[in-house]
């Protein structure tokens, strides 16, 4: 259970988020809004990436500012650019690498790697340099990455936003396959009509919380309205 | 293209890193405190033969090898020019033999091997505050995000060219600064949220 209790995030003058409170149970969550609404703030909350300037945010029952360390073990987070996240120049050590912060017996290592080459269809490129992977290949890197750690949750930025149609599928199936609870904030709407729920994110404030028939419409009325209309 | 580590097996890629690491370091030591050309010449002999006494492709070998070999060249060429002969010799073969010995190393030695070889090494210096897990992770991240730079650097020198300022050398530093910071700041975020702990 996500659960955040009154959050406000501020930025010297800027309110990034303001006093939010919601808790999610749900395994498919959305989140929606324009350029600077503060959905990625709200993705770097939930892994104690950042701490809020006021109020708590817990997972399952772990604050994520007293126990950060515990909180980035439960919940993944999968950045939007894939090059500024693989640490190792080989697919495979990449992988491997949060394991070994971890501090797993390599045995283990080696058998969760293999298993997420597998799963993903990787085998041929674990000895690749991470540089001449593709676009689509490094995202499916970057989130093999993650899910060997073996997170209860996962967080994606914006998962989809550099890659071609193709990989979009890609991705999204992958997302859609994940046993985890997905927390996913995306510009691509076609893929979230299958999400339980969708919080839609307007001046650091969730306008519209619902399931995607009812909120995405209301997002894209949102986003087709002049600034300063009605919706 | 920027090749780390070759996937073919020889016998050099069984030598473990940490024994590869300290030969380097021992010849590179040794090439210094050496002025006999005759030996200078057989740590030259020695290096160019161990890339062939493992089948290492040649191509990949020259390819790492070329840009350090204009270097040499120039450095040769400036104490041919200042000096004499026989010193140009000598820098030239100590150059190339380190050079030489640094490219098998890295085309036969897995990353995260040096890494692991190097944090062990530098272990003992824990006591004069070092950390060997940041030394790690600095070098594997040196290593990943050489070829990354490039890659920047060609794609905001694109960006300049069609704007006109190809010959602007500001115009190329100044979003490459920016930009990398901004990777920086990323790349600091993704190792965080993959529970790195330097301590």
């Amino acid at each position: 259970m996500i659960e955040f209790d009154n959050v406000t995030m501020r930025y010297g003058d800027l309110t990034v988020l303001d006093r939010l409170s919601l808790s999610i149970a749900e395994r498919r969550v959305a989140v929606v809004g324009a350029n600077g609404s503060g959905k990625s703030t709200f993705a770097r909350l939930l892994n104690g990436l950042i701490a809020p300037t006021d109020g708590t945010v817990r997972i399952d029952g772990l604050s994520t500012t007293a126990d950060a360390r515990a909180v980035r073990r439960k919940v993944g987070f999968v950045f939007q650019n894939p090059d500024n996240q693989i640490v190792y120049p080989l697919v495979e050590e990449d992988i491997a690498f949060g394991l070994k912060n971890l501090k797993l017996p390599k045995a283990e290592i080696a058998a969760r790697v293999d298993a997420v080459l597998a799963r993903y269809g990787m085998e041929h490129l674990r000895q690749r340099s991470a540089h001449l992977l593709s676009g689509g290949q490094k995202q499916m890197l970057a989130i093999s990455s993650v899910l060997v750690m073996e997170p209860a949750y996962v967080v994606f930025d914006e998962p989809t936003t550099l890659l071609d149609l193709r990989n979009k599928r890609r991705v999204a199936k992958a997302i859609a396959d994940l046993p985890q609870v997905a927390v996913v904030i995306s510009h691509d709407l076609e893929f979230l009509d299958d999400f339980e729920r969708v919080l839609v994110f307007e001046g650091g404030r969730i306008v519209c919380d619902d399931v995607p028939a009812k909120a995405l419409p209301f997002y894209r009325d949102l986003m087709a309205a002049e600034p300063g209309d009605d919706v | 293209m920027f090749e780390i580590s070759l996937a073919r097996i020889t016998w050099l890629h069984r030598v473990p890193a940490g024994a590869k690491l300290v030969v380097l370091a021992l010849v590179g030591a040794a090439v210094f405190l050496v002025d006999d050309l005759h030996i200078l010449g057989g740590f030259v002999a020695a290096a160019v033969l161990l890339p062939l006494s493992a089948w290492l492709p040649l191509k990949a070998v020259i390819r790492q090898v070329t840009p350090a070999a204009i270097l040499i060249a120039a450095v040769g060429g400036f104490h041919l020019l200042m000096d004499e002969p026989r010193l140009a010799a000598e820098v030239s073969a100590r150059l190339g033999t380190v050079i030489l010995l640094a490219v098998v190393l890295t085309l036969t030695t897995r990353v995260s091997d040096m890494v692991e070889a190097i944090e062990f090494g530098v272990g003992p210096l824990r006591v004069v505050g070092v950390n060997p897990a940041k030394v790690g992770l600095t070098l594997s991240l040196a290593i990943r995000f050489i070829p990354v730079l490039f890659d920047l650097i060609g794609e905001i020198r694109e960006a300049q060219k069609a704007r006109g300022l190809e010959g602007n050398v500001f115009a190329v530093v100044m979003p490459l600064l920016v930009r990398t910071l901004r990777m920086a700041d990323d790349l600091a975020d993704a190792i965080s949220a993959r529970g790195y702990d330097s301590d």
